[in-house]
């Protein structure tokens, strides 16, 4: 049996107020792997209309507002994720993509779309995987989403040993010790696509890229955020403690 | 620091002639080799040398060093104009000697915040080490063309890190805590690469007789390439000179 931290529950709770869409776990339409060609125009339509003035219409980030906007929209073409479950250099999985549709990307213009339907939002995860020709040459075992287990639950131990581990694996070398963003190294760090980047401010999770959710978290640390500085620590850290750095995160630094 | 990103190395890997994946991983066959050569020779640069960049240091002042640092991309030696890390490979070779057993296994080196070597040779497909000997945070974080980018942490206390490429190509690889860390990692497609020493100077040994395309490439003077034709148990001299104001 587990005990259940009475702050922990409430702020379950409203987490799941906040966001009623949390329940993205679906399967995509074509499981057997076949792309319905039908679907892929249908998203191509949506696209043109909702996406392309930020994506461009051959989405290269080049879209009509893209140069109003920081960060830069993504350049979909280049294959090249923040938020993915596979390893780190992987592409995301279509549960991924649609996820990151559903919420959009907190902290960036990149809205969440889930006033779309869901066949809507699988319309669109299928059109803009045809951007880049690494979601079909890629497609190996290797590369499957990490496993995510269940989140320890937020004992002070271990949060205090995320704290720990949080000094030990140099975290603070771009967060800063107090997490707001601002450790020594966050003034000279550059994206892949060549604009600077400054460290997440572990302080609000509400504005974290991939979500706030403890598995989140753990899925951010444990593979990174592609593209970006923002390293992957599964061949560093064990399982358990990624779970605890994660506490460490939600329970003590951002609280 | 200029960087050259994803897209940017993309092109440097394929203006680099690299043979595509699928081609180069069926291409060569290893063997004995009963008569063979050597290509021997010096990579040299008379242009203008720019001045080495300062970089102030930031970052773990107590193990990187306090002073300033200068890194340059373009190493040319006083005496001879030689120039240092150029790479240097047969890209068309088909068969010839296999790899060695190294004593010590291939290993990229942070040390002093600083990677060691600066051009690393391994081959395709084999595992190698990213080894962090300074006890504090670097990450190895690359850009690549046929191969996927990684960036993986490696906290000072993670002492050896499993690193593995595919596909023959030059990955660059950086450490972003480090601003003004930078290495390349020649994945080979076959033993006949070579890296020239602070002279310039190169040898490639043991090459069958035949006549092949000798592939040059440095990270900032870029690609050359020479048809160099090796006769048995002789050796041919291969100087090569990077053309001036480029
Ligand atoms: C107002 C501008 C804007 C609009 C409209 C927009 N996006 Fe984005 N999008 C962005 C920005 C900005 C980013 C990159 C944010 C970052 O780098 O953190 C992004 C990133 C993305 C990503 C990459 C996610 C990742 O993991 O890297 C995808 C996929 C995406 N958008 C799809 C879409 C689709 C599909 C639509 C239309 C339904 C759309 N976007 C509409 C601005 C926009
Ligand atoms: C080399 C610098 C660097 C190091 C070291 C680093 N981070 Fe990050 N981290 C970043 C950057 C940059 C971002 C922002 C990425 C973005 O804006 O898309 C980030 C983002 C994050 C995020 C937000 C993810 C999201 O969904 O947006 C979390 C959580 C995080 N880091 C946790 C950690 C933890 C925990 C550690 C240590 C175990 C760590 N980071 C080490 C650079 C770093
Ligand atoms: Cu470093």
């Amino acid at each position: 049996m587990r005990i259940w931290h009475p702050l922990l529950g409430a702020l379950a709770a409203i987490a799941c107020l906040a966001s009623p869409a949390e329940t993205f776990g679906q399967e995509s339409p074509w499981r057997d792997g076949t792309l319905d060609s039908s679907m892929i125009e249908s998203g191509k339509r949506l696209y043109l209309r909702k996406c392309a003035f930020c994506h461009g219409s051959g989405g290269r980030g080049d879209g009509s507002v893209a140069r109003y906007v920081f960060p830069k929209p993504r350049d979909l073409s280049m294959g090249l994720y923040k938020i993915h479950s596979t390893p780190t250099g992987g592409l995301p999985t279509d549960q991924d993509l649609f996820r990151t549709l559903s919420r959009g990307l907190p902290g960036t213009t990149m809205p969440s779309w889930s006033n779309l339907s869901t066949m809507q939002r699988w319309q669109l995860v299928a059109y803009i995987k045809t951007f880049s020709d690494r979601f079909e040459n890629e497609m190996d075992l290797e590369f499957q989403p990490i496993t995510i287990g269940t989140p320890k639950p937020p004992y002070p131990e271990s949060v205090a040993s995320g704290q720990r581990l949080f000094l030990e694996a140099q975290c603070w070398t771009c967060h800063g010790m107090k997490g707001k963003g601002d450790g020594p190294s966050s003034h000279t760090l550059v994206d892949d696509w060549d604009y600077p980047i400054i460290p997440a401010d572990l302080t609000s999770s509400r504005n974290w890229r991939g979500g706030y959710r403890p598995e989140d978290a753990y899925r951010s640390i444990a593979v990174g955020i592609g593209g970006t500085p923002m390293p992957s620590f599964d061949d560093a850290l064990t399982e358990d403690q990624l779970w605890d750095i994660v506490n460490y995160l939600l329970w003590n630094i951002g609280s | 620091m200029p960087r050259c990103r994803w897209i940017a190395a993309a092109c440097l890997a394929s203006l680099a002639g690299l043979p595509s994946p699928a081609h180069s991983l069926q291409a060569y066959a290893p063997g004995e080799v009963a008569t063979a050569g050597t290509i021997r020779g010096t990579l040299t640069f008379r242009g203008e040398v720019p001045a080495a960049e300062r970089v102030e240091v930031t970052t773990d002042p107590e193990v990187c060093g306090v002073e300033p640092r200068f890194t340059s991309d373009l190493l040319v030696a006083d005496g001879n104009d030689g120039v240092q890390n150029v790479v240097i490979w047969l890209s068309d070779i088909q068969e010839g000697k296999g790899w060695e057993t190294p004593a010590e296994p291939r290993t990229l080196n942070q040390k002093g915040c600083t990677f060691t070597p600066h051009v690393l040779v391994v081959p395709a497909g084999e595992q190698f080490f990213a080894v962090n000997s300074d006890g504090v945070l670097h990450n190895i974080h690359t850009r690549s063309g046929e191969n996927r980018p990684v960036n993986k942490a490696q906290p000072g206390f993670l002492k050896r890190l499993p690193l593995k490429f595919r596909y023959p190509e030059i990955v660059r690889v950086e450490c972003d805590a480090h601003d003004w860390m930078m290495a390349w990692i020649v994945v080979a497609a076959h033993p006949y690469y070579t890296i020239t020493e602070s002279d310039g100077s190169f040898r490639l040994e043991n090459v069958p007789p035949g006549t092949y395309t000798m592939q040059v490439w440095h990270e900032r003077l870029g690609t050359l390439s020479r048809e160099v034709t090796v006769s048995a148990d002789a050796d041919v001299s291969v100087n090569v000179e990077y053309p001036a104001g480029q």
